[in-house]
């Protein structure tokens, strides 16, 4: 008796998690707008050519330095470009796209993911209270070298 | 052959002429293992100083694609094959089991067979571009992805055997045939989900990301089957070693239902979110997290509650059981806390399929080769072979683990690992040790069973 008792609670159970599941009610995080992805690059290097502070030795990319507000992240084949250096404190709108396939964009900073299509930008705001490194993965298999695809999120104090 | 178990299966397979089937997949999943072997070996060999220049195949490429070909067969191939043995036995304990049955069963077994040598020739001609994508990692050639296919239809025709022979309930009473119509019922499911992918993804995508999500969601389905697999061996295991099953029959029949709901839940989540979405990829790892936990534990719990109260020492059975549910409730654990990108994530997985392996392993030396009249091995050696991996697993996931929370990144070697301190060169050390120990455990393993298998046969 107690044994059937424990098996309907089990079967219950089982029925009851599946339904509280997220993967039925979870929905898109965050802003998303369709862009042209050569358009995105345009936007891109304008702002690491106006913001560029130095040259990351890691990854031999641009550091770029932006003020507040919209800043750009682009995911290709196997890198993030720019390195982006965000102050501390303040508030940023983070617009990241895929230049050719399909990646995952994940940020240790606020375990914040996103998948990027192509013609998609994703939009995510960032905001660290303290200087530190963070890191960006690409959390979706985009290839051979997928696990190197990495790159640091610089904070740093003001000025 | 005393226990009942193995005498009523031994009886059916006689009877439904389904024995040289199970022996096939068996073997079949036994030379998966070898052949696994082999390309681990080709994969040392290719980045060996000296010996890569007097191998046929040089560079990178051919290095990954060995990599793509050991990871399936002794991940996809192996485990696939394991439950085609399954599928065999309960389709033998079916009272109709039948002549027309046992021909579907050898079209299946010739299917594997050919998948078998399609999967394995396309890297030793160094054919195809190589993705290292989840689950089903796949070289981009046509000889290659027939083999995939042959292989999924012969578990798609066994599955659907089976649950034709089960239309009615009151066949479904034997334990093993309800775990096979169970396991079938998740590999038609996962098969149903990599079709529905396979429509929904759109054309001209990269290789690499078709690759990733065809065989996500599907990919995650497979492992329902496979736990299905543990544990039905862990009821049978612990039957054999202890005297008692891990679980009443109430319990059992319960257990095998809390897996049903998720499995028949997971086609409908490609109606509810778009293929190439974040929310469709989560929602697959959700069944994970709220589907695979309770069943396993409670049978690992029913496992553990026998160990306490056994009257005998259980053998290699019995070592078998407990090193599997050891090792993977350490595995699941490990899962739930996981970074982002650190060495816990293989620390996680490889504990979880080493508990599914151990089980296996016990299976073979319990089960299988007496089933199939096979000479009964060594103890000694048998203890040897569990021991070895068993420990070799635990000292590998615990200095990944370790190696993991003190920041060193997945997937990467040499100076790349950034060992920067005595703690993480010491756990990485400990991971090396484990990982020499579980494979001089697995190829002993292999050799003992492939000795069985193909030895002449003893009296059943």
């Amino acid at each position: 008796m107690r044994q059937r008792l424990i098996a309907t609670l089990i079967a219950v159970l089982s029925m009851v998690l599946l339904a509280v599941m997220p993967a039925w009610w979870r929905q898109p995080k965050g802003l998303s707008y369709a862009l042209d992805p050569d358009q995105f690059a345009a936007r891109t290097e304008a702002m690491a050519k106006a913001h560029a502070s130095g040259r990351s030795t890691e990854t031999g990319q641009p550091i770029v330095r932006p003020p507040e507000g919209d800043v750009y992240l682009m995911a290709r084949r196997w890198s993030w470009y720019p390195v982006l250096e965000l102050e501390a404190g303040r508030r940023y709108r983070l617009h990241v796209a895929s230049q050719d396939v399909v990646h995952g964009f994940h940020l240790s900073l606020n375990d914040a993911e996103r998948l990027l299509v192509p013609g998609r930008v994703e939009v995510v705001t960032v905001r660290a209270e303290k200087p530190g490194r963070f890191a960006i993965v690409c959390s979706d298999y985009c290839g051979l070298e997928h696990n190197g695809m990495q790159a640091p999120l610089l904070v740093t104090d003001k000025p | 052959m005393a226990d009942p178990l193995l005498e009523r299966l031994h009886e059916a397979l006689a009877r439904s002429g389904l024995k040289r089937e199970a022996r096939a997949w068996a073997l079949l999943a036994a030379w998966a293992l070898a052949v696994a072997g082999l390309f681990a070996l080709l994969l040392a060999l290719a980045r060996t100083p000296v010996v890569q220049d007097l191998l046929p195949w040089r560079g990178d490429g051919f290095f990954r694609k060995a990599l793509v070909t050991h990871v399936d067969f002794s991940f996809v191939v192996w485990f696939l094959a394991l439950l085609g043995v399954l599928l065999a036995f309960a389709a033998a304990l079916l009272p109709k089991a039948g002549p027309a049955g046992a021909i579907l069963g050898r079209i299946a077994v010739g299917l594997g067979i050919l998948a078998f040598f399609l999967m394995a020739l396309p890297a030793l001609l160094d054919r195809g571009l190589p993705a290292l994508n989840n689950y089903v990692p796949v070289l981009e050639d046509p000889i290659f992805m027939a083999g995939l296919v042959a292989l999924f239809l012969a578990l798609g025709l066994v599955s659907a055997r089976l649950l034709a022979g089960m239309v009615r309930p009151e066949r479904a009473r034997d334990e093993l045939a309800l775990a096979g119509a169970a396991a079938a019922l998740a590999i038609l499911v996962s098969l149903l989900c990599f079709l529905i992918a396979l429509g929904q993804l759109p054309k001209g995508l990269d290789p690499a990301n078709w690759a990733e999500h065809l065989f996500w969601g599907g990919g995650h389905v497979l492992q329902f089957a496979y736990t299905i697999l543990l544990v039905a061996i862990w009821q049978v295991l612990s039957r054999l070693a202890f005297d008692q099953p891990a679980l009443s029959p109430a319990l059992y029949r319960a257990a095998l239902f809390a897996f049903l709901p998720f499995i028949l839940a997971a086609p409908f989540f490609y109606a509810r979110h778009p293929i190439l979405s974040l929310e469709l990829k989560n929602a697959f790892a959700d069944l994970f997290l709220y589907g695979l936990v309770l069943p396993s534990l409670v049978a690992g719990l029913g496992v553990l509650t026998c160990w306490r109260q056994r009257t005998q020492p259980g053998g290699a059975a019995g070592l078998a059981l407990i090193l599997s549910v050891l090792l993977y409730g350490l595995g699941g654990l490990a899962g739930y806390t996981l970074g982002p990108n650190d060495t816990r994530i293989p620390a996680h997985y490889h504990a979880v399929i080493g508990g599914v392996n151990l089980a296996a392993m016990g299976f073979y030396y319990a089960v299988l080769l007496p089933l199939l009249g096979r000479p009964i091995l060594g103890r000694k050696k048998m203890a040897v072979s569990l021991g070895l991996y068993g420990l070799g697993q635990f000292l590998w996931t615990a200095g990944m683990f370790l190696a993991g929370l003190l920041g060193v990144a997945r997937k990467t070697a040499g100076a790349a690992q950034g060992l920067d301190s005595a703690p993480k060169t010491i756990a990485m050390t400990v991971m090396g040790v484990g990982g020499v120990m579980a494979v001089a455990g697995g190829v002993l393993f292999v050799a003992l069973i492939l000795y069985g298998l193909l030895a002449k046969r003893s009296r059943p």
